[in-house]
């Protein structure tokens, strides 16, 4: 008789016969892995092509909005000065390690007051517009990254002057009729007489100021009566938006930071994360189906497999295997399956992401973990199709079996 | 070993439930000792495959006991029939049933495996038991390349393989022409000479004159028989 040491020997022999089965139906074996090979591929490229884009995406960014930081006062903060803006803020600002320019921007309380231009046919010349008056500091054309359609910006000399000169928007431009400032028209702000010395063509934020007329803050004070400046615009140098968002309130209102507030753009990482989170959110929800594809497919064809292999099975239970060692070796095959499968698309996956990067010229970034955990992903996919099969290997009668 | 009770059936019935009821065996009694060589015969349907199934543990009575090698198979969990399988029993069928993409050492291997045999002491018992059968020379051959005769010669190789207290054999010359079913007879007696327990199923005169006792089944009771 043979002695009872089996189950040493047990574990080792139902894996033999797992891969030996595997390897006896190799075609079929391929065929089945392919599925889940094609999901595990497509979750790899796609953590892996998401985190590269990501990390190049934050580096071409708008960086215009990821440099701009805007002050502001805190709703409801008032002192018997005016607001808590002073009016040198600029050069505060401008001081701070990381401003690349600074202005402040009010717009110009005009009591409905229209604006109007000599160039407009006499029909228009008496009702006007109500168009958006801003007062700022020269620097505010550095600021929103202005360029001109023609003409001139003012510079520190004009504020220091508050001389009467504006700049046009494109959009005011061409409500007021003005086509060039060659011969410095004139309009008018209510009463006020300025002369336009530039027409703003494109810039790369505050798009407010295409249909405004911008004039130097100096003038608004003197003319309008401007109190205090409605918030400071900052250009900040790519990354200081946090430290610059921590300093202005103290610079600009140093016995009570509290009363000014900045409203900063979203840090890098938080941005990276976002970007990544997009792209990973519609790709592996593709990655996701291709796995799931991939299990129904090795859990219906292991289960055609356990029906064309009823004999064999059978058979099995004849020579001594019980349940449970049918129901083993089925799992092991979907098991390997699975794995391998996960295995060979978490390669495929990753040499991907690296040939993408180097067609894009990007730098490949990809969390190891995702590729060396694909098999082991894999290999849960593989044992879970791989239960309805077991269980109804399992409960193959041989005497039927082998009879049939 | 001749001598030593390794089958005891008393009082076996199986009734296969339904809306009609069917009774294939009804009350069976039955006793092989070490070196019995039995021909099971019977009509189609007189219940010849139910007792082969009982006895190789591949299916249970509704009611009565059988003791295999002394152990009451009653309470038995799956497990410990299939165990008890593995060690003590040997089959051979009229289809041979190899595994198709095992070579014919690799099938009789099988076996040796599944009775908890290591994988280098179960290849040794393998090749010599294709040895025993003649078939030394066969060993890589996958069963598609055989002949009939040679495959179920690898059948009862692996029947032999692990040493069994009872062989249980299924038409075994069904499929076989007249030389080959000579040689099976051969080695069916050879194994009887070395103690071996069997039990054969068969239609063939040849067979059942081959046996030392010839039982038969009618509509599932055995009738009274005794030496030749």
């Amino acid at each position: 008789m043979i002695g009872p040491n089996r189950m040493a020997l047990a574990a080792s022999f139902v894996v033999s016969e797992a891969l030996g089965a595997l390897e006896s139906r190799r075609f079929r074996t391929l065929l089945t892995s392919i599925g889940l090979v094609v999901g595990s591929l497509t979750v790899v490229v796609t953590l892996g092509v998401s985190q590269t884009a990501a990390a190049q995406i934050v580096q071409s960014l708008d960086q215009f909005e990821a440099t701009h930081v805007r002050v502001v006062p805190v709703v409801g903060s008032s002192d018997e000065g005016g607001g808590p803006l002073p009016w040198n803020s600029q050069a505060r600002l401008e001081a701070l390690n990381g401003v690349v320019a600074a202005s402040t921007r009010s717009e110009v309380a005009l009591q409905g007051a229209l604006t109007r231009s000599i160039q407009l046919p006499t029909s228009q010349l008496a009702d006007g517009f109500e168009l958006e008056v801003i007062a700022a500091d020269a620097a505010i054309f550095d600021v929103v990254d202005a360029e001109l359609n023609s003409g001139r910006f003012f510079d520190h000399g004009h504020v220091e002057r508050a001389d009467n000169v504006a700049l046009l928007g494109r959009g005011a431009a061409e409500r007021l009729n003005l086509r060039s400032v060659a011969a410095q028209p004139s309009i008018f702000i209510g009463d006020v007489q300025v002369v336009v010395i530039g027409v703003i063509g494109e810039l790369s934020r505050d798009e407010a100021l295409l249909n405004a007329v911008i004039v130097p803050v100096s003038f608004a004070r003197e003319t309008f009566g401007l109190v205090n400046p409605d918030e400071v615009s900052v250009e900040v140098e790519l990354g200081a938006g946090d430290l610059i968002g921590a300093q202005a309130p103290i610079s600009l209102s140093p016995n009570d930071p509290s009363r000014v507030r900045a409203v900063v753009p979203a840090s890098l990482d938080t941005v990276r994360g976002q970007v990544q989170s997009d792209i990973e959110a519609l790709f592996l929800l593709v990655g996701a189906a291709s796995v799931l594809l991939g299990a129904i497919g090795i859990a219906n064809i292991t289960l055609v497999s356990v029906l064309e292999r009823r004999h064999e099975i059978g058979l099995r239970r004849a020579l001594g295997s019980s349940r449970g060692k049918i129901a083993s070796q089925i799992m092991i095959e979907s098991f390997v399956l699975g794995s391998v499968s996960g295995l060979v698309g978490g390669t495929i996956g990753m040499l991907l992401v690296v040939l993408i990067a180097a067609g894009q010229e990007w730098t490949p970034v990809l969390d190891l973990v995702f590729p060396l955990a694909a098999p082991i992903v894999g290999g849960l996919v593989g044992l879970l199709s791989g239960v309805h099969p077991a269980l109804r290997a399992a409960r193959v009668e041989p005497a039927d079996a082998l009879r049939s | 070993m001749n001598g030593s009770v390794v089958v005891s059936v008393q009082g076996v019935s199986r009734v296969f439930e339904g809306r009609s009821p069917v009774v294939a065996l009804d009350g069976v009694s039955l006793e092989l000792s070490a070196g019995d060589y039995v021909a099971l015969v019977g009509a189609s349907g007189s219940g010849k495959s139910t007792l082969l199934n009982v006895l190789g543990l591949l299916d249970q009575p509704s009611s009565g006991s059988y003791s295999l090698a002394g152990a009451d198979t009653a309470n038995m969990s799956d497990g410990q029939r299939a165990r008890l399988r593995a060690e003590h029993i040997g089959f051979v069928f009229q289809s041979f049933h190899l595994v198709p993409w095992k070579s014919a050492l690799a099938n009789v291997e099988l076996a040796a495996r599944y009775a908890g045999v290591g994988r280098r002491d179960a290849r040794t018992r393998a090749a010599d038991a294709l040895g025993a059968v003649g078939l030394d020379h066969r060993m890589a051959a996958l069963p598609e390349t055989l002949s009939g005769g040679e495959r179920q010669r690898v059948a009862v190789a692996r029947a032999l393989v692990t040493d069994p207290s009872l062989l249980l054999a299924d038409e075994p010359t069904g499929n076989l022409d007249s030389n080959n079913t000579e040689a099976v007879l051969r080695l069916l007696e050879e194994l009887h000479s070395a103690g071996i327990a069997l039990v054969v199923v068969t239609h063939d005169h040849a067979v059942a004159e081959s046996a030392t006792r010839t039982v038969e089944l009618v509509d599932g009771r055995l009738l009274p028989s005794g030496p030749k």
